[in-house]
């Protein structure tokens, strides 16, 4: 493994592009990395509410106190990392913990007392129960927009693996870099691939490919529904066979321990170069009849 | 290149044109035509992989 160039190697005017870039995306990778895990739990849990509950709060016949419940389930979900932030931001450094651990801050009073529910223990109590308990109130309002007549079933297991990545992401801890691990790395040679990819394997491999999707836009216009299903099935089994047939004669470039001799090559492929001759001359003259 | 390999790219690109012309005609319920085809591209595939097969056996 090799060092990587850190966030200020990405600020060197004369680097080139390529690193430039990469530092760009490592400084984007880690701010994501930095995160709290109240941050990763709102995506799921706005496409859970997105799909079960703001449906729900807007049915037709639900209460206004249904819309404020499921506004309120939103503002609790996006309002989590915030909280989670401050309470980073609020606790010092390491260094300053030791240096003034004797003189410790007053306890704040009043409503300064809010100030000290940040970190990651309330944005969880936040983030969970805000968003579960207003949820409910929804369901509890509109009990009619989630009964089987109205909710779709492929809607209500979308819904089901929202809630389920919701509560997964809640649940467990944020993954966050390893400050130690910069000191493991063993600086060396870059890493060598055991085998590279032969050139020119990619050109047959994308003949191939191009080929057995030029079959595919055949018999899309066909009426009757199993005449179409038939040409659909025997232009991705047509696909196939070319593309395996590309492969295999790519592969074959590369076997040299037994190299066929051009006479072998010939009588093997004769029989069949003899009945593909004999088809098209029967072809030929069953269209000139 | 040797001039076998020219002539095995060609049957591919040949079995894929066959194919494509059995699909149509399968398409337009010429069932006859559409067989004769898509055999004709069978075959040509085949003899294009047997023509670049390396090894001793036949």
């Amino acid at each position: 493994m090799t060092n990587r160039p850190g966030p200020a190697a990405g600020t060197d005017p004369a680097a080139p592009a390529s690193v430039r870039s990469r530092s760009r995306r490592n400084v984007v990778l880690s701010r994501l990395s930095e995160l709290g895990a109240s941050a990763q739990a709102a995506i799921p849990g706005l496409y859970a509410w997105s799909i079960t509950v703001a449906p729900a709060a807007w049915s037709r016949g639900a209460p206004t106190v249904a819309k404020v419940a499921a506004i309120a389930g939103v503002i609790a979900l996006t309002t989590a990392p915030l909280v989670e932030g401050a309470g980073f931001r609020r606790s010092p450094p390491a260094e300053a913990n030791e240096a003034s651990a004797a003189a410790a801050p007053p306890q704040p009073k009043g409503l300064a007392v809010l100030s000290a529910w940040t970190g990651p223990t309330w944005a969880r109590i936040w983030s969970v129960w805000g968003f579960v308990l207003s949820s409910a109130i929804v369901w509890t309002l509109a009990p009619s927009a989630l009964s089987s007549a109205r909710l779709d079933g492929v809607r209500g297991a979308l819904g089901v693996v929202g809630w389920a990545l919701f509560a997964f992401a809640s649940a467990g801890p944020s993954l966050r870099a390893d400050p130690e691990a910069a000191g493991r790395i063993i600086a060396g040679s870059s890493l060598k691939p055991r085998s590279e990819l032969p050139r020119g394997d990619g050109v047959y491999v994308a003949a191939g490919v191009v080929l057995a999707l030029a079959m595919q836009g055949v018999g899309w216009g066909v009426a009757a529904p199993e005449r179409a299903v038939l040409v659909r099935l025997v232009t991705v089994v047509c696909g196939v066979a070319v593309l395996g047939a590309t492969t295999s004669i790519a592969l074959a470039r590369h076997v040299t321990r037994f190299p066929a001799s051009r006479r072998l090559r010939l009588r093997r492929s004769l029989p069949w170069i003899a009945i593909l001759a004999l088809f098209l001359a029967s072809g030929l003259f069953l269209i000139s009849r | 290149m040797q001039l076998l390999d020219l002539l095995a790219a060609a049957l591919v690109l040949g079995a894929a044109a066959a194919f494509t012309f059995g699909a149509l005609a399968l398409a337009r319920a010429n069932d006859v035509e559409a067989i004769y085809f898509l055999v004709v591209g069978v075959v040509a595939l085949r003899a294009g992989v047997q023509l670049v097969r390396p090894g001793a056996n036949a």
